[in-house]
């Protein structure tokens, strides 16, 4: 049985960018404060990138003089660049004849850099239904937030940073996955990934499970008695030739998630032809 | 007749009116700059021939300020002036150097020094500042005041003036503060700051480096009974100055009532001389009533103090006197306590080679002090401004040994997000 119909999209490739990797943050530091019947005068917030080493003050370091007393010590540092670590310890001070006497260091938090990246599913992966994206992020992150296009798909996810990605009521194509490594629950501090972009697609081998962008690849694919699943909403252009010895049952009117199947149908626009082998239509509108 | 009894009258309403306006015109602030012009209004901090810019001549600014007017003067070499006018005590006439680049190398054209605040007639000189000038190479005195009342000399340099470099004549409430005088005097009676006669009370003297006179003493204060009035300086304070290397004395004291001399340090001053001498003059008018308290003094060859029989009632204590003659008292009548006396200062300074009197850490002159005797109170502060006492108690000398406190806890519990 020969049949044509016309060639058939099954998907539409998106190409989105990825983080501006260009940004500063800002770490709000907060600490006990410091109780001396002299007085304290102030406090004194050293840092120093990428190294923790005491004492701040080498190349890369930085003092901050707080002066006055407060019962709820804290300040924020702005500008600091997440490429780098910093680390961080404050001091208190009297004030003797206008000469500051500064206490020792307070406990140093280190700050480091932040990696993160998508795991699963691979770049450039074809994939539907609900999708495993995976995220790989360095020590010292609390949590992930993954995104997908850019829009936030779930917040502050703790370890095994896994998110169940549910594609089917997707349109197809392409789409840009993306993570973030927090410092700590309200944190500035970030580290973001690459992007890993996917193709979401509306092909399905109901045996293997794997996806594919065309009717003509799942096709070609496909093992003697497969059943190819065709997405019920778009129509398919496409031109197909069925040309190779093995029975294969195509079916439509699936919805995106394969399955179930809702009873609908898929259309089909192009030729459709049958060289060898046994091909069984199913659900599906010759247009 | 009638007639020109109403034309007097009217000129005079007209002539006193005039004057009434001018008093109470508003202060002004003149310039004086090397690329001024007397024809120039004065008025404007730029150079010019006629019109907004400033004066050239000192004199000319001299000869015109008013009350509470400002001078203020340029960068380059001048000719001195000499100022007869008077502020307030509210209203000082200012004469500045603006950057202290103003230097005066020849003589106002009155009189030989370089600045003249002169007194004459029944109007004297009063609340006039000069601060900042260089004065030197000047026939006779560098910087001259007589007769004024609250006459201010302050930041300036007065160098190799034939006479003395800073002078005052029945100057009362004069203040020196923070000058530089060295290299003055061609006698034994010039010295490089030199505050004369017995109308010179509540004089201060604070704060200035004065060393290598040619001839006469680094500083002294005269009440001068030759030239009138009691014949005594009452109530001159004389603080934080820093006196070395002068021919004669370091402070010579002649007749002086109820001063305060403290905090100064005065070292290796003339070989017949010696560091702090308070005397009568010509067997009148003794010294008394002073508190010698916390001054350093290192006089290798002569008395660091020595007072001289007749001068009693005098209060010496928590001094350091370095050199085998130590303190003298010529006579009896007075009272000391407190004074540490080394006859080699070995283990006292941070480096009395090189002259820096601060105290070793372990100086036994740390505490050696007392807050007060009888009645009369150590200064609450040192040379420079910290505070006494730091340590168990008031340390000798001009400088307190500046105790380093422990420091405070470290804070705990430092927190980044």
């Amino acid at each position: 049985m020969n049949k044509t119909f016309l060639p058939m999209v099954f998907a539409l490739v998106l190409v989105l960018t990825g983080w501006d990797a260009c940004y500063a943050y800002t770490a709000h530091l907060a600490w006990n404060t410091v109780v001396d019947a002299r007085g304290i005068a102030g406090y004194k917030v050293h840092y120093q990138m990428d190294s923790a080493v005491p004492p701040f003050n080498g190349t890369g370091a930085t003092e901050i003089d707080l002066p006055g007393q407060s019962p709820t010590p804290n300040t924020d540092i702005s500008g600091l660049d997440p490429a780098h670590s910093y680390s961080f310890a404050v001091a208190a001070y009297i004030s003797v004849n206008n000469v500051k006497i500064e206490s020792l260091y307070s406990n140093i938090v280190t700050v480091p850099v932040l990696t993160v990246s998508i795991t699963a599913p691979a770049a450039g992966s074809k994939v539907g239904g609900t999708v495993q994206v995976t995220a790989s992020a360095s020590a010292g992150t609390y949590a992930v937030d993954f995104f997908v296009n850019g829009i936030l798909q779930i917040p502050r996810l703790a370890p095994p940073y896994t998110h169940a990605w549910d594609t089917s009521t997707l349109d197809p194509g392409s789409y840009s996955l993306s993570a973030k490594a927090y410092y700590s629950p309200e944190s500035e501090i970030a580290g973001e990934s690459a992007t890993v972009s996917v193709t979401v697609v509306k092909a399905k081998n109901l045996e293997t499970g794997k996806y594919y962008e065309t009717l003509q690849q799942a096709y070609d694919d496909a093992s003697d008695g497969a059943t190819l699943m065709l997405w019920s909403s778009d129509n398919i252009v496409e031109n197909i030739l069925c040309g190779l010895p093995k029975n294969v049952n195509i079916k439509g009117g699936y919805d995106k998630g394969f399955p179930p199947n809702n009873g609908g149908y898929t259309a089909l626009s192009g030729s459709f032809t049958i060289g060898q082998g046994t091909v069984v239509l199913d659900r599906l509108v010759i247009l | 007749m009638e007639s020109n009894s109403v034309k007097l009258i009217c000129f005079a309403v007209i002539f006193f009116g005039f004057l009434g306006v001018a008093e109470s015109s508003p202060a002004a602030i003149y310039y004086v700059r090397m690329d001024g012009n007397n024809n120039c209004s004065g008025l404007v901090d730029q150079g010019g021939a006629s019109g907004n810019c400033a004066w050239r001549t000192l004199q000319f600014a001299a000869d015109a300020v008013q009350a509470g007017d400002r001078v203020m003067v340029g960068n380059g070499t001048y000719q001195g002036f000499m100022i007869q006018s008077h502020g307030t005590a509210g209203l000082p006439i200012l004469f500045k150097a603006q950057s202290n680049g103003a230097n005066i190398t020849t003589r106002n054209a009155t009189t030989s020094d370089g600045i003249n605040i002169e007194s004459w007639g029944d109007t004297p000189s009063d609340f006039i500042t000069v601060d900042g000038f260089n004065v030197y190479n000047q026939p006779r005195m560098g910087i001259r005041a007589i007769g004024g009342n609250g006459i201010v000399i302050k930041n300036c340099t007065s160098h190799n003036n034939s006479s003395n470099g800073i002078f005052s004549g029945d100057a009362p409430n004069i203040q020196v503060l923070n000058n530089t005088a060295y290299a003055n005097g061609s006698s034994s009676y010039e010295h490089n700051i030199y505050i004369s006669n017995a109308l010179s009370d509540g004089a201060i003297v604070r704060g200035n480096l004065v060393y290598n006179s040619n001839a006469g003493n680094g500083l002294q204060l005269n009440g001068d009974w030759e030239m009138g009035g009691d014949g005594f300086i009452d109530n001159a304070l004389i603080e934080n100055n820093i006196v070395y290397g002068n021919s004669k004395k370091g402070l010579s004291l002649i007749s002086i009532r109820f001063g305060r001399i403290q905090n100064n340090i005065i070292y290796n001053n003339g070989p017949a001389a010696g560091g702090i001498h308070l005397v009568d003059q010509g067997g009148q008018n003794f010294s008394t009533g002073n508190v010698v308290v916390n001054n350093t003094i290192d006089e290798p060859n002569q008395a660091s103090i020595r007072i001289n029989d007749g001068s009693d009632n005098n209060y010496i204590f928590n001094n350091i006197s370095v050199g085998t003659k130590g303190i003298v008292f010529e006579g009896g009548g007075n009272f000391q306590s407190n004074n540490y006396s080394s006859d080699d200062g070995s283990g006292l300074f941070v480096n009395r080679a090189g002259h820096d009197y601060h105290l070793l850490q372990n100086s036994p002159t740390k505490s050696f002090g007392a807050a007060s005797y009888l009645s009369k109170a150590a200064p609450s502060v040192d040379l420079e401004g910290n505070a006494r006492p730091q340590g168990a108690g008031f340390d000798a000398g001009a400088y307190e040994f500046a105790e380093v406190p422990l420091p405070p806890a470290a804070p705990t519990g430092l927190s980044v997000r």
